[in-house]
């Protein structure tokens, strides 16, 4: 047990990919927790997924010990947080668990949106910050300046900011004395009634839900029975311990200023929940800690198995997968085109892609999912405020008063030159400028009120295509604002097929039209009967396109030689008929559906 | 006593034709009498499966049949003979026009060979050329002509659609060319770039689906106005002179084929002949079995290979559903078929899209 006076919790924050990850992985080396050869590429992200796509996502905490020059031991926490936007809730427990932030900036992009959101973050828990200039090995690396923008922009002290590579390891031993130095002990009671703040939790299936705490006050030992503060429900601690990058470490306690885990046969995450307080009901706390709140979704989408008889595994999938993951909300939904399915919500596109990609490749699953679309809020005649997250529920326009969309306020950090472009795609995405900075001058830091609808199909791919992917983006929700909004029906030989519905701006209703139909029009394959494809609003026809009736398919020749290849050719073709979606009359294969929900600009 | 087709392969060719996937190679000298010897044993193989059969067409087919010499022929015609044959037989040769000479024609005649198909592919040099073909048009006349002279009046020709520099004007030409030469039947097919063939590893341009169809829909209609009438997807003749040996393909009539690649389909099993002709001359029999047809199986046959023919199918012994009735009727509202007393039958515009509505019904009934 280490003393607390020696003990220093703090967590690596950035944009993305400025190096917190590989910083993350010196200090593993640096401080001997894992030895070089060990050394598996940024092993804090534990998740294939997450090594692929270079991010993290879930945060992880790991323990390290260091000895100083002086001789001196002490324990380092070391938490590392997910840099997307989506994530902003999961970041900020994590930050409650700390007393120090290293705030990473890369020193050949400087401050970007993210810097500046995670660093006000990290403001605002109270948390001692340490500027760390990091990729100073590059030769685009302009220090000076990137001092200069931090004192600036951030507005923190720079001149002693550890100036780093963490890809060479040039240096890192200047970041552990940074920290030692700056970031405070932290405090706590080991003998006041425990108050355990959860910053994280994990499913395992053999140990259940393994909880991630930092104590802030009080100690918890094995066997002792704990109570969850927001449910009131309570478990008898199983295991206790440190986090080790390598595995858990069993300890008897933890104590006031630690940071580690515990098991207690909690069966799921939903018992254990982020931000929540752990007490002891022997001697429970008076208060909770502050700053407990749920997740909310910001985006959603219909999940329907391609194949409607692996629902059930579909069901299955998504229980699983909420065991891991506590801010996805889903509920059965049902569709006249895909049958059976779910309407899942999603913290953001980044996390949709995410859920999207493990139901597929972890759980093995064919999906068929809907475009993305937001909550409208809509006022009725009848004097009722009602939400909307499906398309299909959206009411006749003679019972709505009013429609309200969800805003967004973005912040984007791009370099001078492409300012005019990218104004231009804000606008054309009904946006309205707010203010205009120069952070440098080559920077600019634009913000803008968008509606939430327009940035959650392709605007952040857009944004990155027309500033050579130098822009930067974040987002943080605003509330509700008047809209004109109208349900645009798409009809394929006469009949509504109801999971191509969505909502649109009147305005974008047109030329979002035309699109639909033409990428129907292209992707359904021509069939025996010819296909009118139409854009309705409220009944009446505001675009179509003609899929024209199949002219070959045929085999010239069948004789002896050919009569077993022609049957094997029908019997794929069968085969392959079967697996279209029927949409009313009309046979569309999976990818055809897709392409089209994905509406690429 | 049954009625047997026999199908004889000979899988020997000068040349590849650029589309071509039928199996052969080029013969080396002594290969085509080998080859000849080792028919004559598989066919006496099958002496006791013959019993109570007598053979009332004969195929032979290829490769290059009239590469068989007098001889040659001579020795398959008696060992076919050794079997009831019946007497008006259909006695079909594929020949090509630089190999089938007048005199070659005049012993094939003798020794029996009743009917002629010619491969005469296009009536224009250039299109002639970049098929591969090793003839003139003009030779393909001659051929003709030399096969009235040996007594054969029973002339098919075959035609291809959608070849490279083929234009609405020159596959007119081409059909002109073909019906003054006045054959008893002609088969005209799309053509069809297959794998392990030149055209495949260099494909031509190919015309769309819009332009395929007007050349078919076209082709059979002119055929049709000189009294050619279209009994099967690709094929059209004289009255009378259909071809008996390809019909029994498409009902399910018994053949038998000999040499390698040949299929069979004999005593209601479906099997064939590894595609190997040093095995095949060395006499090792690689029969390859199908898997015993189910009572399924002989209905998806039978509306599969019915459909080819004008003819049609009856479907009241499958008792089509309502939803199936109703289908037949949007597709006769199409103008794709005719449905009249249960008997279902594809017009020229449903000969064309045969794949999908075979399909289709299979899937429903």
């Amino acid at each position: 047990m280490s003393k607390q006076e020696n003990i220093r919790n703090f967590c690596i924050v950035a944009h993305i990919d400025h190096g917190k990850s590989t910083l993350a992985d010196r200090l593993l080396e640096m401080t001997h927790t894992v030895s070089g050869r060990e050394m598996e590429e940024q092993v804090l992200d534990n998740m294939d997924l997450e090594r692929e796509r270079g991010i993290t996502i879930k945060a992880r905490a790991v323990r390290l010990e260091y000895i100083d020059k002086e001789g001196q031991k002490y324990a380092f926490n070391l938490i590392d947080t997910p840099g997307h936007v989506d994530f902003n809730y999961e970041v900020s427990r994590s930050l409650s668990a700390c007393e120090g932030a290293l705030l990473v900036v890369d020193a050949t992009q400087g401050i970007q949106a993210q810097t500046l959101a995670n660093g006000y973050l990290a403001f605002d828990a109270g948390l001692e910050i340490i500027p760390v200039i990091n990729k100073v090995d590059l030769p685009a690396a302009d220090v000076d300046e990137t001092r200069h923008e931090i004192e600036e922009i951030v507005g923190i002290p720079a001149d002693e900011a550890p100036c780093i590579s963490a890809k060479t390891g040039l240096n890192i031993e200047a970041v552990l004395d940074a920290v030692i130095r700056s970031v405070p002990a932290p405090k706590g009671d080991p003998f006041s009634p425990a108050q355990a703040l959860i910053f994280d939790a994990v499913y395992d299936s053999y140990k259940g839900v393994i909880v991630y705490v930092r104590m802030k006050e009080g100690t918890l030992k094995k066997g002792q029975t704990i109570r969850m503060m927001a449910t009131g429900a309570e478990y008898e601690i199983v295991e206790i311990g440190y986090l080790r990058p390598l595995g858990l470490e069993q300890k008897e306690s933890l104590e006031a200023g630690e940071v580690g885990f515990l098991t207690a046969a909690i069966k799921t995450l939903s018992d254990a929940q982020v931000g929540d307080t752990i007490t002891t009901a022997e001697h429970p706390a008076s208060q909770p800690l502050p700053g407990y709140k749920k997740a909310l979704p910001m985006v959603y989408s219909g999940v329907y198995p391609a194949d409607g008889s692996h629902y059930g595994d579909l069901r299955d999938a998504l229980d699983k997968l909420i065991l891991n993951d506590a801010s996805l909300v889903f509920e059965p939904d049902t569709s006249v085109a895909l049958g059976f399915g779910f309407r899942c919500g999603y913290l953001g596109l980044l996390h949709m892609e995410i859920v999207l990609e493990r139901l597929e490749r972890e759980f093995n699953l064919d999906l068929i999912t809907t475009a993305p679309s937001v909550i409208y809020q809509l006022q009725m005649t009848n004097g009722q405020t009602v939400m909307i997250d499906n398309p299909t529920n959206y009411p006749p326009s003679e019972q709505i008063t009013a429609a309200l969309e969800p805003m967004v306020k973005a912040s984007i950090i791009l370099p001078t030159e492409f300012v005019g472009s990218i104004m231009d795609l804000c606008q054309d995405r009904r946006g309205v400028l707010i203010d205009l900075k120069y952070l440098g001058p080559d920077r600019v830091e634009l913000h803008y009120h968008l509606p939430l609808n327009e940035i959650i199909y392709d605007f952040f791919d857009a944004l990155k295509s027309r500033s050579k992917g130098y822009a930067s983006l974040d987002y943080e929700l605003l509330g509700y604002e008047k809209s004109t909004l109208v349900k645009l029906d798409i009809l394929l030989n006469g009949e509504v097929v109801d999971a191509l519905s969505f909502i649109v701006h009147a305005e974008k209703a047109y030329p979002r039209a035309r699109r639909i139909v033409e990428k129907l029009k292209d992707n359904i394959p021509r069939q025996l009967f010819e296909i009118p494809v139409q854009a309705a609003i409220g009944g009446k026809i505001i675009a179509r396109e003609t899929v024209k009736a199949m002219r070959k398919d045929v085999l010239a020749k069948c004789y002896g030689g050919d009569i077993s290849r022609k049957k094997k050719l029908l019997e794929k073709q069968k085969e392959g008929k079967k697996k279209m979606r029927q949409l009313g009359s009309v046979e569309v294969s999976k990818e055809a559906f897709m392409a089209v929900l994905k509406l690429d600009e | 006593m049954n009625k047997l087709g026999l199908y004889i392969h000979i899988p020997f060719c000068r040349q590849k034709c650029r589309y071509c996937a039928f199996y052969s190679s080029r013969p080396r000298p002594q290969d085509i009498s080998r080859y000849v010897k080792a028919v004559v044993r598989q066919l006496d193989s099958y002496d006791e499966d013959l019993q109570d059969y007598h053979i009332d067409t004969v195929y032979f087919g290829g490769g290059t049949p009239s590469l068989l010499s007098e001889g040659d022929m001579a020795q398959l015609m008696d060992a076919i003979r050794r079997y009831p044959l019946s007497e008006h037989a259909e006695i079909t040769c594929e020949c090509n026009p630089d190999s089938a000479t007048e005199n070659k024609l005049l012993s094939y005649a003798s020794l029996g060979i009743n009917r002629i198909s010619i491969g005469m592919q296009s009536g224009q040099q250039d299109e002639l050329r970049a098929l591969g073909r090793l003839h003139t048009h003009e030779k393909t006349a001659a051929c003709v002509a030399a096969c009235k002279q040996a007594g054969i009046e029973n002339i098919s020709l075959d035609l291809l659609l959608s070849i490279p520099h083929q234009t609405p004007d020159s596959l007119m030409d081409s059909l002109q060319k073909a019906v003054d030469l006045h054959p008893a039947h002609l088969s005209v097919y799309g053509l069809k770039i297959e794998e392990k063939t030149p055209f495949f590893l260099d494909p031509p341009p190919m015309p769309d689906e819009d332009t395929e169809w007007e050349a078919y829909q076209n082709t059979f209609a002119f055929l049709e106005s000189m009294g050619y009438n279209q009994y099967e997807i690709s094929n059209a003749a004289k009255p009378g002179f259909e071809s008996r040996h390809n019909n029994k393909y498409w009902k399910r009539d018994e053949t038998l084929g000999l040499g390698p690649a040949a299929h069979s389909f004999f005593k209601g099993r479906r099997f064939y002949q590894e595609a190997d002709t040093a095995a095949f001359m060395q006499g090792n029999k690689n029969i390859v079995q199908e898997p015993p047809l189910t009572a399924r199986d002989i209905l998806e046959e039978t509306v599969m290979l019915g459909l080819r023919l004008k003819e049609g199918v009856d479907v009241t012994p499958l008792s089509p559903s309502p939803q199936t009735i109703s289908f037949l009727e949007q597709l006769e509202k199409e103008a794709y078929c005719t449905y009249h007393k249960g008997v279902l039958s594809l017009t020229r515009k449903g000969f064309f899209l045969s794949n999908t509505i075979i399909t289709s019904l299979l899937n429903l009934i």
